[in-house]
């Protein structure tokens, strides 16, 4: 098994939500309180990323947001885990995941392309990171190469330990 | 790697930022010698200085003050402190 895996995430709808009315769009659905933080809750991710903005991510099942301003987003999504993720990202973000704390959200840039990240509140478990599709083949070509790096160094160290 | 250590997200790397000056409000009602001052002219002297600071991953616009001789940043000035009303 490979030391971290990524799943694409497909079955989400994505929307941004924005203006005064934004807060009443989610019906039924749990959102968060607090700027940059984010609730996980019946299979749907809402993040509160400014006073009156939020992201969804909204199951295709699910009733979708309706509001003045709230946009589709195409987001790609990737679901990271493995026990070598935080090492994955460690060599392509500053941020330091070991201080990640379950069920938090961040917004960064990873090999340089603009993210949002969110950690699973479930043990082992690893995050999901969202961001443009146009930079999808870049990123996730990244992620293959540093990927491979890691697992040739844990082969080569397993025989000289 | 030269990092900015904002008061609300943490310490990010400066790339991650555009910086957008010095905050300053208009004279909208002045004569034309204190708009040619507001507009050719900055003071450039150390200081501790609010600035507008846009953080491309979120999306958001932080206000801060910086000391330019240190490079610290001593405060974050929430943003509705630095609004003003344009002209109809």
């Amino acid at each position: 098994m490979k030391s971290v895996q990524l799943t694409p995430i497909t079955d989400w709808q994505a929307w941004i939500l924005t203006g005064p009315d934004s807060t009443s769009a989610f019906a039924g659905i749990e959102i968060p309180t607090e700027v940059m933080t984010a609730v996980f809750s019946d299979g749907n991710l809402i993040a509160k990323t400014g006073r009156d903005e939020f992201l969804a991510f909204i199951k295709d099942t699910a009733a979708q947001p309706q509001s003045s301003w709230c946009f589709r987003r195409h987001d790609r999504i990737l679901h990271i885990q493995g026990h070598a993720w935080t090492e994955l990202m460690l060599c392509l973000c500053q941020f330091d995941f070991h201080q990640m704390q379950p069920g938090e959200w961040q917004m960064l840039a990873v090999a340089g392309i603009n993210c949002w990240l969110w950690k699973d509140p479930h043990p082992d478990q690893g995050i999901l990171i969202g961001f443009d599709p146009g930079y999808a083949e870049y990123l996730e070509h990244i992620f293959h190469d540093v990927i491979n790096e890691i697992e040739l160094r844990s082969v080569n160290l397993g025989g000289a330990l | 790697m030269k990092l900015l250590d904002c008061p609300v997200i943490g310490k990010r790397p400066i790339s991650e930022f555009d910086y957008m000056g010095e905050i300053r409000i208009p004279p909208v009602d002045a004569d034309e010698k204190t708009w040619s001052e507001y507009v050719f002219n900055r003071k450039g002297a150390p200081c501790s200085l609010r600035e507008a600071w846009y953080h491309r991953p979120t999306g958001r616009w932080y206000v801060v003050v910086r000391n330019t001789v240190t490079d610290e940043i001593e405060a974050h000035v929430d943003i509705s402190e630095v609004q003003y009303e344009l002209p109809a």
